[in-house]
């Protein structure tokens, strides 16, 4: 196993702003985030539908589809600029370097070749020297890796043959198969049944652990996250409105929308009964959004200045921040006091 | 079972969908599921897909028509055609008209796109259901009456001009729980109301149907494969895996207490919005995918990926009975 290194940022995401030019105008689908993820490190990516925290990781991978365009912003990988790549250098680095799994496996999988063929195939497209024969083996050991039985036969199986929770450990195994450093899925979990997830969450944490490859988990589901992820980044409207440790997120979350997801999600392990709170309004309309803060219009706290002007991020604790006029309002309270800012705690 | 206060009483409620070409019974999607219903209460049902959760809560309303058993509504037998050990029925079968207990009996579908007529407005849709049941004295009356409903589901009354592609997902799930409130129901199938909504999304929706009930004394039977919803709506839970129902008891005591092998696995599965406690958390995690309802394991149906399955297991199918009060199960486990 091509271990990875231990320590450093693997990828620096600075400022990127992605935008869509359709017939109806320019829809900013992400506005500005930046994050850096280390080597081995996983973030979760929590946002609702249209909070561009797909988008975003499309633009890792040179994806994005016209008429979406990456307009501002830098994307360093291992101090490389990816966003300079030609296309040659994007399509070698794609599959070696970062490797992307998709909510929807079938959609990915080719229906008229054998499963044996395509892991075999993105194997040789990155490693031209390897014959075939070994990379049938090394195809077959990744199978294995990834918790399939009966391998020969499978390999000479076609994608119809297998179940969701098969196929998805199939495009693991094929996302794997040349070492990535960095693993983009996007939503892997969302479209299996819960027994079938839980098995595919045991097999990435396990999968991570060997490879000490970094995720980026994009979904929606506030389980997983706090089931896989080191850190997370909650997207509102193409923002990341909070971001900080996974605990910090869920036991300290500082965003009003942060709090009102945890608050409106029933739990399945709650003694007895509560009402919901759940977060009034609709998702933004990304044609027309909001000036100023864009949940401000169903935020139960919103003030006059959160309609006009986008908070900046506020540091509330170790690696946590937050994007909030509440928080800099604290932040100013607490140093006009001539106390330390020395993180929130409440 | 006492049929006093039963809204809905189902008995040994089969249905089987044929295969052109293969011999046998085809897909068996519900097999001898056996439950009641009590006046404004919600039962919550879950299961994986490909349960037969969705099939059950159809045949029920006899949206498809059953293969055997008997469901009995409001003390009017629907449907009764009860079946022999060799699935042949024993007596002719006796089935109702539908029509007067359609007023009575609704459902919310899962994809609000797909089940909201595109060519026709909100107030068309909401309308027609009125119309179907001449419910309506005049013209201005059926009029307040959409714009009552619309209100009741927090929408506005001028977007009854207007068609469902101009809402959002979970907009167009309110004009569909508008519709199937516009006869007044006394029973509602939720089949999957919630989950093609955004997750900020649900929890309007998950109160605003607590709301009606409270408001109308409806009684939901909530279909979903997000246990924590289920939980948090119902008051009893029914497990189902691969048609058969393993597990139905009250909401809180199956959480606590799940007696059935598959609940246990399911309940520890479910993610927890908490990274502590899944750290720490045991999850049981099954081998394998569920088989196919074509050709189900004989005996009990979940004994291929049961940790704890015996050799009885594989060929007795266990029989579901109330092990404690008002808690049912089918496994052998629990016979000793």
């Amino acid at each position: 196993m091509a271990e990875g290194k231990d320590k450093g940022k693997l990828l620096e995401v600075k400022d990127l702003h992605v935008s869509f030019f359709t017939p109806a105008g320019e829809v900013k689908a992400v506005g500005g985030i930046s994050y850096d993820l280390d080597y081995g490190e996983v973030m979760g990516v929590v946002g609702e539908s249209g909070s561009g925290k797909s988008q975003e990781a499309y633009s890792i991978m040179g994806l994005l589809q016209s008429p979406g365009k990456v307009v501002g912003g830098s994307i360093t990988f291992e101090g490389q600029d990816v966003l300079k790549f030609s296309k040659e250098e994007m399509t070698s680095f794609r599959g070696s370097k970062v490797a992307m799994i998709f909510q929807n496996p079938m959609t990915c999988l080719n229906p008229v070749y054998t499963i044996g063929n395509q892991l075999v195939e993105a194997l040789r497209a990155h490693d031209k020297e390897i014959s075939r024969e070994n990379a049938e083996k090394r195809a077959m050991e990744m199978m294995e890796m990834v918790g399939i039985n009966n391998v020969e036969k499978r390999m000479k199986q076609y994608p119809h043959e297998f179940s969701g929770g098969m196929r998805q450990r199939v495009m693991i195994a094929m996302g794997l198969i040349c070492h990535p450093q960095l693993l983009i899925a996007d939503e892997p979990t969302t479209a299996l049944d819960v027994t079938i997830q839980a098995q595919i969450l045991e097999l990435m944490k396990e999968l991570q652990k060997k490879t000490k490859m970094g995720i980026i988990f994009i979904t929606h589901n506030l389980g997983v996250v706090a089931d896989i992820c080191d850190k997370v980044s909650v997207m509102y409207a193409g923002k990341i409105v909070e971001q900080g440790p996974v605990d910090d997120i869920f036991y300290k979350a500082a965003h009003p929308y942060t709090l009102g997801l945890l608050r409106s999600m029933p739990r399945v392990d709650a003694d007895s009964y509560e009402r919901l709170i759940p977060i009034e309004g609709t998702p933004v309309d990304m044609l027309n959004p909001p000036e100023g803060c864009p949940f401000a219009p169903r935020c139960e706290h919103c003030m006059k200045i959160c309609l006009k002007k986008m908070p900046p991020y506020v540091e509330v604790g170790e690696k946590h921040r937050s994007a909030c006029w509440l928080r800099v309002q604290e932040y100013l309270n607490q140093n006009s006091d001539g106390r330390e800012e020395d993180g929130d705690e409440q | 079972m006492s049929s006093e206060k039963n809204l809905l009483e189902v008995t040994n409620l089969r249905k089987y969908f044929p295969v052109k070409g293969v011999k046998g019974p085809g897909v068996q999607a519900v097999q001898d599921v056996s439950f009641f219903i009590r006046k404004g209460e919600t039962l919550g049902l879950v299961g994986e897909s490909g349960c037969g959760k969705t099939t059950l809560g159809r045949t029920v309303l006899r949206l498809y028509e059953p293969t055997g058993g008997k469901i009995v509504y409001d003390g009017n037998v629907l449907y009764d055609n009860p079946l022999g050990e060799d699935g042949k029925p024993l007596k002719k079968a006796v089935s109702a008209n539908m029509l007067p207990y359609r007023r009575k009996m609704q459902i919310i579908f899962q994809d609000p796109s797909a089940s909201l007529d595109p060519r026709m407005t909100v107030g068309e849709i909401i309308g027609e259901a009125i119309d179907i049941h001449n419910l309506a004295a005049s013209k201005g009356d059926r009029a307040d009456m959409i714009k009552e409903l619309l209100g009741k589901v927090g929408l506005n009354t001028e977007h009854a001009n207007r068609y469902p592609h101009e809402f959002s997902g979970g907009q167009q799930q309110r004009v569909g729980i508008a519709r199937a409130l516009a006869v007044k129901p006394e029973f509602i199938v939720c089949d999957e109301p919630i989950s093609a909504l955004d997750v900020s999304i649900q929890s309007q929706v998950v109160n605003m149907l607590e709301d009606m009930q409270q408001e109308m004394g409806l009684t939901y039977l909530f279909i979903a494969h997000d246990l924590s919803v289920v939980r948090h709506i119902s008051s009893r839970i029914g497990v189902m895996y691969l048609g058969s129902m393993v597990e139905l008891g009250e909401s809180y005591e199956l959480n606590r207490n799940p007696i059935h092998p598959y609940t246990k696995t399911l309940l520890s599965a479910v993610p927890v919005p908490d990274p502590q406690l899944s750290r720490t958390r045991q999850r049981i995690v099954l081998e394998g995918d569920i088989p196919s309802p074509m050709n189900p394991p004989s005996g009990c149906r979940f004994h291929t990926r049961c940790p704890y399955a015996m050799e009885r297991c594989s060929k007795e199918t266990p029989v579901f009975k109330e092990h404690e009060t008002g808690h049912w199960a089918a496994c052998h486990l629990l016979e000793g």
